[in-house]
């Protein structure tokens, strides 16, 4: 059997050399072992037989230029000799990465196209080293990136991180109770005009509290886009359950409690379908307020999966809007009380049930710092 | 230095009349934009939502949490961790991402803040977390109870890879067993831990650091027994110095990895009993024992079974033990490239016979710890010229380090030797001790550079 006949039975073993042709029409022949470094070329060889002679060069993708394609066949000639140590290969890959941002760009580009992972993950790593620290200005001059958000966009992660407490509460009760009006949608389907009553009276609230058009379409459309994490951490274990239940004993304290969570943890071991938020409104109390409530309020948050967006039209921003809500905070709580009243008739009796529960709990012997976890 | 070549491409591309400035990164897809992203500190990434109208939401499809508020981290927020707490509940609110797959974070736990760092700790674990890093060991200013326990699910995670904890964490599982069969790193820096019980469920573990503070187990019925698994590759066993008591006695240390390559023990805790293997992958070991006569004997055996080391670094404490150990023999070292020794007193005659039995080093540090005695005559030479030259001086001995140079007359007659010995020798450096004034050094420096030298290129310093 002549070496040419072998080669055409076995092209991917006999043939030394890859063929591969890059954007620009132009075909060469490369080493097998440099080639097949790349597991794009790789399943080209092996899936589609391609490669073997100049008439099938195999077609590298459009992003892989001639300039990075030679880049490219550097790296893997040296990193696919097997001896090397990791000393070596770390220096080299150092020296490798000294180019300009522009064909770093091209190279990321490149190395994600042929698959070639070890090599992305070190131009990413490149190209965040560049980022890291820098101001925008000077991030926008290095990629020439265009400057084309408005000045209110550009203070929106700002006001996503306001520091007051109250406004931070706030924001997370609206966020809860319209996410509690998804559920009721969803689950209370059959009941039409109860959902559009509903609706409205949220609606009001919103407009009330913040003067603007809170977009009711908005709050119909949010998807739970959290939901796969979330739900499987509704059958977490009894640790997160023993904390909500613990965060009751605070009822007869000074903060508003969602008993959300022991709720969760009561309606859960008895199979009802509502994930009921039961607001037990009290005065605020600025220095209790989120080591009691954030941690619930958040898992509920994070349960339920808002997405962020819908918070976004329930932003209490500015000095004034804080007073004028302060004021209205009494109306507020009990439209809410009200409001929840309508949608959960049982809540009454969920109330008893979980007070009676917060009063077990609180026989229990306290830690010195007199929040509710103990562990 | 990738900063001022950016700029100086951004000044070719402004002579350049007319051609305008092409958006570089942008040809790249979302995801390799997330991908680079997930590089960055979270505070980071989150800024770039500022850049452009393409960045804005780019950053919340991160799978990848990096939460620094230590002091040394340049995104540290100070005043109090309140800002902090809220910059990260923000991040979770705003995060668009269906699961975490890694989360660092590292942050004090303020009074009262207990419950949010755990509601954060329990968002995050699931089927998708792959690497988790807690470091909550900054000082806090809350008195009592202040560890935080571990959801459960992390230490029955069949996804978690890497494992990493340290501070003010307790790790319990109420039914069952810790099960942890991804679990490639794992470095454990509690307060109080239990080893047994995490090591028994990590049967895949490469990477391991494990730094004992308090004395274990948690029930006196059980022995105090580390047995390390043996798929470990590297091992770094220290106990702490801030150890307030004692640790009990180890019952059993069993170090049988037959695919270990590094290895670096700090230990003084007794082991009553220890059990180990062959090494033959073995590159670095450092030792940094202290053990009792009774006990002295593992201590012989496991440096018989690192053998076939490229490094070898043996502390001080180590090197008294051996020294006084009856029966001390020194192994051969086939592959040994570096030796490193801190030793309690300078003997040329034990150095020579180890050189012998390192025939292939090329790297060798000495650091003469024994107290400088101002009182006391100098002792007479005890150098004897050896008769056969080690193998390793006349072919592969090229940089050699001391230490501590107290100008004995043994360890001026050494360094000579090698001087004049040694034809590979590249660089020599003599640190003399520190109570050796200026001139003293300086005339050290004459007396050396006098010798004559095997290799014309060898250069002398000493400091």
């Amino acid at each position: 059997m002549s070496e040419i006949d072998m080669a055409v039975s076995k092209p991917e073993i006999m043939q030394p050399y890859i063929w591969l042709q890059t954007p620009d029409g132009a075909i060469q022949q490369v080493e097998q072992e440099i080639a097949m470094f790349c597991p794009f070329i790789c399943q080209e060889v092996i899936q589609k037989g391609t490669g073997s002679s100049k008439n099938c060069a195999i077609c590298l993708p459009q992003r892989v230029t001639p300039t990075i394609f030679s880049l490219i066949l550097d790296y893997c000639r040296f990193h696919q000799v097997a001896g090397r140590s990791n000393k070596e290969r770390k220096s080299y890959d150092e020296k490798f990465m000294r180019m300009d941002t522009k064909q770093l760009c091209e190279l990321t580009s490149a190395a994600d196209s042929l698959q070639l992972k070890p090599l992305v993950d070190l131009t990413s790593r490149t190209l965040a080293r560049i980022i890291e620290g820098k101001s925008p200005e000077e991030i926008r001059g290095i990629f020439n990136l265009p400057d084309d958000l408005t000045e209110e966009e550009k203070l929106e992660p700002l006001k996503n991180t306001t520091a007051d407490p109250r406004i931070r509460l706030l924001n997370r009760l609206y966020a809860k109770k319209r996410k509690e009006l998804k559920e009721r949608e969803r689950l209370k389907n059959v009941e039409v005009e109860e959902e559009n009553v509903d609706d409205r009276s949220v609606d009001d609230l919103l407009s009330f509290i913040n003067g603007n058009d809170a977009d009711p379409k908005e709050m119909k459309n949010s998807k739970n886009k959290k939901k796969n994490r979330r739900r499987k951490e509704q059958q977490t274990s009894s640790s997160l359950k023993e904390a909500s239940e613990l965060n009751n004993k605070e009822i007869n304290g000074h903060n508003i409690i969602p008993q959300t969570d022991g709720a969760n943890g009561v309606s859960e071991a008895s199979q009802s379908n509502t994930e009921d938020s039961t607001f037990v409104p009290r005065e605020f109390d600025d220095g209790d307020i989120d080591e009691d409530i954030d941690p619930a309020l958040q898992e509920k948050l994070d349960r339920r999966g808002a997405s962020e967006q819908r918070l976004s039209c329930l932003r209490v921003t500015s000095r004034s809007q804080v007073q004028a809500v302060e004021s209205a905070t009494d109306v507020i709580i009990r439209e809410v009380e009200d409001f929840a009243r309508i949608l959960n008739s049982d809540w009454p009796e969920r109330m008893q049930e979980l007070l009676s529960l917060g009063q077990e709990r609180k026989a229990m012997p306290f830690t010195s710092n007199g929040n509710s976890f103990l562990r | 230095m990738p900063k001022r070549k950016q700029r100086k491409v951004e000044e070719e591309d402004s002579t350049r009349t007319g051609t305008p400035k092409i958006d570089l990164i942008s040809t790249l897809p979302d995801s390799l934009l997330c991908h680079i992203l997930s590089f960055l500190p979270t505070r980071c990434a989150m800024a770039t939502s500022v850049l452009a109208r393409r960045w804005r939401h780019l950053w919340k499809d991160l799978l990848v949490l990096d939460l620094d508020n230590s002091k040394h981290s340049p995104y540290y927020l100070p005043g109090g961790t309140h800002r902090f707490i809220a910059f990260v509940n923000a991040v979770f609110a705003q995060s668009k991402a269906p699961h975490v797959k890694k989360l660092r974070l590292a942050c004090d736990i303020p009074r009262g803040e207990k419950k949010t760092i755990k509601t954060w700790i329990h968002t995050v674990v699931g089927p998708h977390l792959q690497e988790l890093y807690l470091d909550l060991s900054l000082p806090c200013n809350e008195f009592g109870n202040r560890d935080i326990k571990l959801p459960e699910e992390v230490l029955t995670s069949a996804s978690l890879e890497s494992l990493v904890l340290k501070g003010h964490m307790v790790l319990t599982v109420y039914d069952g067993f810790v099960d942890l069969p991804s679990l490639k790193n794992l470095e454990l820096d509690l307060n109080y831990v239990d080893p047994e019980f995490v090591l028994d469920g990590c049967w895949a573990l490469e990477n391991l650091k494990l730094t004992l503070h308090e004395s274990f187990p948690l029930n006196a019925s059980d022995p105090p027994v580390i047995q390390m698994p043996g798929s470990l590759k590297r091992l770094t066993l220290i106990q702490a110095d801030d150890t307030e008591e004692d640790l009990n006695d180890i019952e059993d240390l069993v170090i049988d990895t037959p695919l270990l390559e590094y290895l670096s023990i700090t230990l003084w805790a007794r082991c009553l009993q220890v059990s180990i293997s062959n090494y033959p992958n073995m590159v670095e070991a450092h030792l940094d024992i202290d053990q009792d006569k009774e006990q002295v004997g593992w201590m012989l055996e496991l440096l018989k079974a690192l053998h076939q080391t490229k490094l070898l670094d043996l502390k001080l404490s180590t090197m008294e033990c051996l020294l006084v150990a009856p029966a001390f023999e020194l192994p051969e070292f086939s592959r040994l490239l570096n030796l490193e020794l801190e030793i309690p007193y300078f003997n040329s005659g034990f150095l020579i016979k180890l050189l012998h039995n390192c025939h292939m080093l090329q790297v060798l540090t000495l650091h003469n710890r024994e107290k400088v005695s101002t009182v006391e005559p100098e002792e007479p030479n005890c150098w004897t010229l050896p008769m056969k030259d080690p193998d390793c001086v006349i072919s592969h001995l090229k940089i050699f380090e001391f230490k501590g140079y107290q100008d004995s007359a043994d360890e001026h007659a050494f360094v000579a030797y090698l001087l004049e010995r040694g034809p590979i020798l590249k660089t020599m450096k003599i640190h003399a001790h520190r109570s050796l004034g200026l001139k003293y050094k300086h005339r050290i420096r004459q007396e050396l550079s006098t010798i004559p030298r095997s290799s014309k290129t060898c250069k002398l310093k000493v400091t």
